[in-house]
């Protein structure tokens, strides 16, 4: 049997289908304007959670890349810092072998004497390099603080334990700290981002890792005096000690460097590393957010033509009525 | 003769009824609430003769409403379902667009946050980066602040709401009681239903249950009686009770629903017992939705606040004060603590003040992290125990007093007797974390001076500058409550290597302090003399500690790895101008990715998106049970439309019916007449 439908009903109903198409063709629009399929929580409220948290490890990702960033910056000019100071000790070591020659007379040898007492200044202006904002490099946390000065009472010719220079009785001292700069540059890792002045200059070590227990300036500042003394000779334990600790000073600075170069290539990997990473995740929160434009497309076309067949249904059926014909 | 024109009159008696009948009908297409009627007819009474009997036409019993008591039910229950879902939909829908708002919602301004903090790492001198991560700390807060005053829009708006609907069902139930006085009195008059009276209490009826679920009876002199919830009346016969919306005992500033006593005294009904319509769509929100949308708010920024004010107490700022100094800021965020709320019911005898402390981070070794969690509390007395039971659970603890019992409870905060005495009886209601996104913000001298962040650790270690070994010392840090022995600008303490004992130790630690060296089973020593030997093991954390109220150094923990050699030293002292140092700020940084929430066991972001799970969750969830009982709804209506509707068709036809039956009848008017005429021609 069929239903009795009343007047109102017939209206009603009309209305409420009609209303109900226009509905959620707005839904479909706001999506087409936004690009996104979940516009708010209740559309997904599962895939909006997920999108938080990826946006979230995307976000801290991306921090990462950025510390990775200043922290490859600050080693590479830590890595020319050094470079300088290596040379300026390749420098001097040739000068100091070259005066272990017999030939050199005291004269020459007091010139050689002038020129690397010159370098050790430079030496020493390196060791208190600042950064862009005047911060000490080497100086640990106490950046503020210049890291190295002369002694109050240096050793000298005219004092007699000057040949042998050591922390208790130093030429340059140093102010700072063996503080560590650490910057986290993945979830799990952090990198240290500068080298303190106590482990570049300060503890230098021969080749084979010994400590020497003298600075790289007592190095060369013992080499100055033993050039400067009348009558030295090539073959004293003074000139073959002091020469030995400007190797050992080159090979700790080399060290530093290798360390610097190291930190700088793992760096080079994570950022490679977090670089893929961040495509991931944006390609992860692509697939939770984003419209599918193409299905979006078609379901507004289905139900435009479905909205359409609603409204003259209804334009075609309210007008029909028997009082037309009685 | 005379029998056939009184017959033929019935019948046009009779269809001229049935013609003002569809006449009605059809007039009152359109009005809400008609119930179409139609004439009940029967035949007169047979006259018996000789010859047989004789019918005497037709009479009109009574005009009939076509209603179905059961079909309105069906529409009632149904109505009063959607009513309070679409009402619900409304208010949560609005929460979830709060939240769907990318730019305006919580993460990014915790994210840039946390990007401020990254500057100050990569650079903890420059004052400048400091500022930048004080502007964002203060733009989170602002953010916190701004979602949380959106929420009390919507709070304030539920609550006038209520109030506007009480109103609306008063008029109404008042109409109702009106309108049975009416019905039964002219019913009584003539024995006939008045339908159009019935029609219009039926549709008040309808409009009430739009607003609120209500049940109804039918009395035997066709009155109806209105009930709410499990039975309270709202209407008998003519008398009508009224609701009222006020303050709640519980907190004064939640406006709930009563009913007025006869004495003019209000009796609150419990929330749950309303449900249906307008009003229980908008406190099953409240309840469900918008509490949990202010706690979880709140929730948030007392983690954040709480966390990391932990970790800055740790640290040292850039002008060197640490948590010993008068000038330093130990609470990077400034929070207000909660207040409890002692319920109006509470006996006039109780003086007891209540109040409310959050708790400090807890620390698990790795990170701090905050107990609290989005509920309400209510701490009850009974005269013997104190009982504190949380609300969105009913977990509940007892106690001998407040503070044991939050103790006991251990919620992340805790409740404290501040004088004054209790009754049995007593209730307060306790929100930890309701307010707490208002009443956070930036503490006012870090704010002006960004210097006080404090992004370095108190304490630095050193390898001696004459070791010949290779260790170095690594991840200085300090612990909760640590202390560095007066005075601690000059606080240095020379550790030495041997290796002439068995194993290879560390001696020079402070007598009278143990010292602990982390392993798979750390090992503890407690030093009596300073030559006391403490075994090395490179990599392994050591940590020095004490009683706090000895003053010895507590707290202070390094590494050293790498191969000492024997006379090697190695100094733990204050960080004096350690300026660069940013070894606290990054730890500050870490809080982002550690379990800082729920106990350690989630992440602020973790936190939030449940929260926004959740909100997503009911919203949609109300969507698609409104469009469930949406259909329901058009589906009982067709149900009653089909028995009670007017149709217009139908009635043409009915029209057309009844006016053939009237001229049918006067044509045997026009025959008697002409009868009749025959007859006088005869005579």
């Amino acid at each position: 049997m069929s239903m009795r439908i009343s007047t109102q009903q017939l209206y009603n109903g009309g209305v409420s289908g009609i209303q109900r198409l226009q509905s959620s063709l707005y839904t479909l629009q706001n999506q087409i304007d936004t690009g996104r399929k979940i516009v708010t929580p209740k559309d997904d409220p599962v895939g909006s959670a997920q999108a938080l948290v990826v946006s979230q490890a995307n976000s801290v990702n991306a921090l990462y890349l950025k510390n990775q960033a200043s922290a490859t910056t600050k080693l590479n000019s830590l890595d020319s810092i050094l470079g300088g100071v290596n040379d300026q000790l390749q420098n001097i070591y040739e000068k100091a072998v070259a005066a272990g020659n017999g030939s050199y007379s005291d004269t020459d040898r007091a010139a050689v004497a002038t020129e690397l007492s010159e370098r050790l200044n430079n030496l020493i202006g390196l060791a208190n390099s600042q950064d862009g904002t005047g911060r000490y490099v080497f100086a640990g946390f106490q950046s503020t603080t210049q890291p190295f000065s002369l002694s109050a009472n240096p050793a000298s010719t005219t004092n007699p334990s000057a040949y042998s220079l050591s922390p208790a009785n130093a030429y340059v001292n140093y102010n700072g700290d063996d503080g560590a700069q650490t910057l986290q540059v993945s979830a799990s890792e952090s990198v240290q981002t500068n080298l303190p002045g106590s482990d570049v200059f300060m503890r230098i070590r021969d080749s084979s890792g010994n400590a020497t227990g003298r600075s790289v300036f007592d190095a060369v500042q013992n080499m100055v005096e033993f050039l400067k003394t009348p009558g030295a000779s090539a073959s004293s334990s003074r000139y073959t000690t002091a020469l030995g600790d400007i190797s050992a000073s080159i090979a700790t600075v080399s060290k530093g460097l290798s360390t610097v170069g190291a930190r700088a290539s793992s760096l080079e990997s994570m950022t490679n590393t977090a670089g893929d990473r961040k495509l991931q995740y944006e390609e992860q929160l692509s697939n939770l957010q984003d419209l599918d434009y193409a299905s979006a497309l078609t379901a507004v076309s289905q139900q435009k033509l479905q909205l359409e067949a609603a409204q003259s249904t209804f334009a075609l059926t309210s007008k029909l009525s028997l009082f037309d014909h009685i | 003769m005379s029998g056939l024109i009184s017959i033929a009159v019935t019948g046009i008696n009779a269809a001229q009824a049935g013609l003002l009948t569809t006449t009605n009908n059809i007039s009152n297409l359109n009005t809400e609430g008609y119930t179409r009627q139609r004439v009940v007819q029967a035949s007169n009474p047979t006259v018996m003769t000789g010859a047989g009997g004789f019918g005497q036409g037709a009479h009109v019993v009574t005009v009939e409403r076509m209603y179905s008591e059961a079909l309105n039910r069906q529409v009632l229950n149904a109505q009063a379902k959607v009513s309070s879902l679409d009402t619900y939909y409304g208010q949560v829908s609005q929460i979830d667009n709060m939240l769907a708002d990318e730019k305006a919602g919580l993460t990014p301004a915790i994210q840039s946050f946390f990007d401020g903090i990254q500057a100050v790492a990569t650079n903890p001198s420059s004052t400048s980066a400091r500022q930048s991560m004080v502007s964002a700390a203060d733009s989170m807060v602002s953010s916190f602040r701004s979602m949380y005053s959106r929420l009390d829009e919507l709070e304030s708006g539920v609550n006038s709401q209520i109030t506007s609907v009480v109103k609306s069902i008063n008029s109404y139930t008042g109409q109702i009681a009106d309108l049975n006085q009416k019905i039964v009195s002219s019913s009584s008059l003539n024995g006939q239903p008045v339908n159009d009276l019935l029609d219009k209490r039926d549709q008040l009826v309808a409009d009430l249950n739009k607003l609120v679920k209500v049940d109804t009876s039918k009395n035997d002199d066709g009155s109806y009686n209105v009930f709410v919830g499990t039975g309270q009346q709202l209407v008998v016969g003519s008398r009508a009770t009224s609701m009222a919306a006020v303050g709640s005992a519980a907190d004064k500033s939640r406006i709930v629903v009563g009913l007025v006593g006869e004495t003019g005294d209000i009796q609150e009904l419990p929330e749950s017992l309303i449900s249906g319509g307008e009003l229980g769509g908008l406190l099953s929100f409240r309840r469900e939705a918008l509490d949990t949308a202010f706690n979880q708010l709140g929730l948030m920024a007392a983690s954040v606040s709480k966390t990391f004010n932990a970790q800055n107490a740790l640290g040292q700022d850039l002008l060197g004060n640490t948590a010993s100094s008068s000038s330093f800021i130990k609470d990077f965020f400034t929070l207000s603590d909660p207040t409890a709320v002692a319920n109006t019911k509470n006996a006039s005898t109780s003086t007891a003040v209540l109040s409310v402390t959050l708790n400090g981070a807890s620390y698990n070794g790795t990170n701090f992290y905050t107990k609290l969690n989005a509920s309400d509390y209510q701490l009850s007395y009974d005269g013997t125990n104190y009982a504190l039971k949380r609300l969105s659970d009913n977990t509940t603890w007892t106690g001998a007093s407040p503070a044991a019992v939050s103790a006991t409870a251990d919620q992340g905060f805790t409740l404290a007797d501040n004088g004054g005495t209790y009754a049995a009886g007593d209730r307060f209601l306790i929100q930890p974390t309701r307010d707490q996104a208002r009443l956070f913000s930036v503490d006012t001298s870090v704010a002006a001076d960004p210097r006080l962040v404090a992004a370095a650790t108190p304490v630095r270690a050193s390898a001696g500058v004459a070791n010949s070994g290779t260790a170095a010392v690594s991840n200085v840090s300090v612990g909760p409550n640590y202390v560095i022995p007066t005075p601690v600008a000059s606080f240095s303490l020379g550790l030495t290597y041997s290796s002439t004992t068995t194993p290879p130790s560390l001696s020079g630690f402070p007598v009278g302090t143990t010292v602990t060296v982390q392993g798979a089973t750390p090992s503890s020593f407690t030093i009596a003399a300073t030559t006391d030997p403490v075994t090395y093991k490179s990599g392994a954390k050591i940590t020095i500690s004490a009683p706090v109220a000895s003053g010895l150094p507590n707290g202070i923990s390094l590494v050293l790895s790498g191969i000492p050699n024997g006379g090697d030293t190695f100094t733990i002292a204050t960080n004096t101008s350690g300026v660069e140092d940013g070894s606290n700020i990054v730890r500050l940084g870490s809080l982002q990715t550690q379990n800082t929430m729920q106990g350690g066991n989630a992440t602020y972001q973790d936190n939030y998106a449940s929260f926004v799970n959740d909100i997503g969750n009911k919203t949609a969830s109300a969507e698609v049970s409104s469009e469930a009982q949406t259909t329901m709804l058009t589906q009982a209506t067709a149900a009653k439309e089909s028995l009670s509707g007017v149709n217009r068709d139908e009635e043409a036809a009915k029209l057309v019916e009844y006016q053939q039956a009237y001229q049918a009848a006067a044509k045997v008017l026009e025959i008697a007449g002409k009868l009749f005429d025959t007859l006088i021609s005869i005579a």
